[in-house]
């Protein structure tokens, strides 16, 4: 038996997020119908069919470009995962006054728009940039870093931006470990690597999975950054949809290679709901 | 309570009023305009003048700069020409070009856009060029060319055909690039002057498939010019950009690349790149694009819209693109005051070629990336 004061609060509550679910719709859910209808048209005759998927999957040149995105995709995970990962734990359980400018500084190149930091790290390592002139100038040697047009430069760029976005959700989680648990660990005799995998790892191993899931979801449709440094072949999915859509002006295999964009970021958004719908058992008994 | 109602009611009229009457005082046009920043101050210099002469007409520049997202007319015009719109809020897109016309045709139809009554912009008549693809519709109101750029300290007589260009780019490995003609227009005349140097000359002008067949001796030789370019972290790199091949040249990596002439004037003027860079012009030239306007057929504004297209094609505007902007005057040059002209100095503006092959350009770079840019 539901009385009438609970019926009002449920619709009440459905009615505040009405407006919510109908922008959701209208900008989300619609477009990527659309997309994906899209997507299974033929350019020419616009009836059913599988054309621009058979394209993307056979074309030597968007399976390149495919392979390429997953690559530079993978290893920027990696490497930003494991650098934000160690960032987190200094930052967080030493305290000295390095440490400390550190946790202020790190957070820095979030607040720097992108294109200007894409351009500044591409007057850096360029090579004619200032590396290669600070060390014609100062060794005489004539230094080229070989990082334009290269994956490598665009995984060095993705981690500048990547990095401080990662070490502020890791970091968060290591601060909610209670100091308690660990000095009470440490009294009873547990050493560091012992307090390490025992317990912070496994206490932060869910928002840590959760960064990831996110550089992932952030880097695989990237665009100003292999736009600017990457070379014209392969290319990132991002540069090459664009590309595709403005350029060749082809609608419906720019919409098939989106749905793919889509499909592999709800891939990993489906990893990250059923992660953080997943109750940690420490948070649990904590309540 | 009832007084502030009133009151409420009062000044929602008054204001609304106010809109009404401020519509009728003058009539207000939406010029849509699309560029890098150069255009958006033509533009506010040809609408100062226009001002001066014209009352009753006000013009509001909608500027959207290149790069910062696609331009925002387009798509709206597309959409709402397809969702059977009755009106739209731009009433004359500017900058467009002949690629922006073939998308109008492919996703909506010309007929979105005004057929262009001449007796209306009597100074029509002066204008010498017109689009391949909605000659009807559109107008052209500016040039623009395509130089080769060179570094003078370095390369001291620049090639004067294009088979020297081949041969010097050959002899000077490494010393040349151009970006990738679908990112911008400088490598898209590089690559279209390579190949349709060889077809018949009526073909540059021409949106008919056939030519494609004709295609493969161009793409041969820019396969044959792809190993003496210029060269990145070990590999040959086409650049993005128009502007990624004028940075390789500012410092000092390469020494010559195809670049438009008013974006590399603009950029000596104001220091950005050195003063030994020079421009020439090969024989036979690089092409250049017509930048024109129309008008959006739902446009409630035509006969404001007309009173500004006409002021557009008069000698005194013209007058304005080529100072301003450096742009390649459409009308006869003779009409233009001689010190106007010398603004353009070592252009050779009677070589000037237009391709305006629409459809056929998107195909082309296709094409370019799938054989060219793949290349090891």
């Amino acid at each position: 038996m539901i009385d009438r004061q609970t019926l009002k609060q449920k619709a009440f509550g459905l009615l505040l997020v009405l407006p919510s679910f109908f922008v959701i719709c209208l900008l989300v859910v619609y477009p990527i119908f659309r997309s994906v209808t899209l997507s299974f048209s033929d350019p020419e005759t616009h009836a059913f069919s599988l054309i621009n998927y058979r394209q993307i999957f056979t074309e030597p040149f968007m399976v390149g470009n495919i392979k390429y995105t997953l690559i530079v995709v993978a290893f920027t995970v990696l490497i930003t995962a494991i650098l934000s990962y160690l960032l987190a734990l200094y930052i967080t359980f030493t305290d000295s006054w390095f440490s400390r400018a550190i946790s202020r500084l790190y957070i820095i190149p979030r607040f720097i728009p992108t294109i200007v930091a894409v351009y500044a790290i591409m007057n850096v390592v360029k090579d004619t940039g200032a590396l290669n002139r600070i060390f014609v100038q100062l060794f005489h040697v004539d230094f080229k870093p070989s990082l334009m047009y290269t994956p490598q430069g665009i995984i060095l760029a993705n981690c500048w931006f990547n990095v401080p976005f990662s070490v502020m959700l890791i970091g968060a989680s290591l601060q909610g470990i209670p100091r308690s648990i660990i000095e009470s660990a440490r009294d009873v005799g547990a050493g560091k690597l012992r307090v390490f995998l025992n317990m912070i790892l496994p206490l932060s191993l869910n928002d840590f999975l959760i960064a990831v899931t996110f550089v992932f979801m952030g880097n695989v449709a990237s665009f100003t950054t292999p736009y600017l440094m990457g070379a014209r072949s392969p290319m990132m999915l991002g540069v090459a949809l664009q590309q595709e859509f403005s350029s060749f002006l082809n609608m419906e295999k720019s919409a098939a290679i989106s749905v793919f964009l889509f499909l592999l970021s709800s891939l990993m958004g489906g990893f990250y709901i059923y992660k953080s719908l997943k109750a940690n058992k420490w948070e649990v008994s904590d309540r | 309570m009832r007084k502030r109602t009133v009151l409420c009611t009062v000044l929602v009229i008054v204001v609304a009023m106010a809109g009404v009457f401020s519509a009728f005082g003058a009539d207000k046009i939406n010029l849509y305009t699309s560029g890098s920043d150069n255009v958006r101050i033509v533009w506010e210099a040809v609408i100062d003048a226009f001002n001066k002469t014209n009352t009753g007409v006000t013009v509001v520049q909608q500027y959207l700069a290149s790069g910062a997202g696609t331009r925002t007319d387009l798509p709206k015009l597309i959409a709402a020409w397809n969702t059977g719109q009755k009106e739209i809020d731009i009433d004359i897109m500017a900058d467009i070009s002949d690629d922006d016309l073939t998308r109008i045709k492919k996703e909506a139809s010309l007929d979105a856009l005004l057929k262009l009554d001449r007796t209306k912009i009597p100074n029509m008549v002066n204008i010498l060029a017109k689009s391949a693809v909605a000659p009807d519709q559109s107008m052209a109101f500016r040039g623009t060319a395509v130089f080769i750029a060179y570094n003078s300290d370095k390369v001291p007589t620049p090639p004067k055909t294009d088979k020297e260009l081949y041969a010097w780019i050959k002899a000077n490995p490494g010393r040349f690039a151009y970006n990738d003609p679908s990112t911008g227009g400088a490598g898209s005349a590089f690559v279209t002057t390579a190949i349709y140097n060889s077809l018949p000359a009526e073909a540059l002008t021409s949106t008919d498939v056939k030519w494609m067949a004709q295609w493969d001796a161009g793409f041969a030789l820019l396969k044959d010019l792809h190993p003496s370019l210029y060269k990145a972290s070990g590999k040959v790199q086409y650049t993005v950009k128009n502007q990624g091949s004028l940075d390789l040249l500012a410092d000092g990596s390469i020494w010559m690349c195809p670049a438009w002439a008013d974006m590399t004037l603009d950029q000596k003027s104001r220091g950005l790149l050195p003063a030994s860079i020079k421009l020439a012009q090969i024989q036979p030239s690089l092409t250049g694009a017509l930048t024109q306007v129309a008008i959006p057929s739902m446009s409630k504004n035509a006969a404001a819209d007309y009173k500004f297209l006409n002021y557009v094609a008069s000698v005194e505007a013209q007058d304005i693109f080529v100072k301003v902007m450096k742009a390649i005057p459409v009308i006869d040059t003779k009409k233009l005051p001689a010190s106007t002209l010398d603004l353009l100095s070592g252009l050779q503006m009677s070589t000037y070629r237009t391709a305006t092959i629409g459809a056929l350009g998107p195909l082309l770079n296709q094409r370019w990336t799938k054989d060219i840019a793949t290349l090891p």
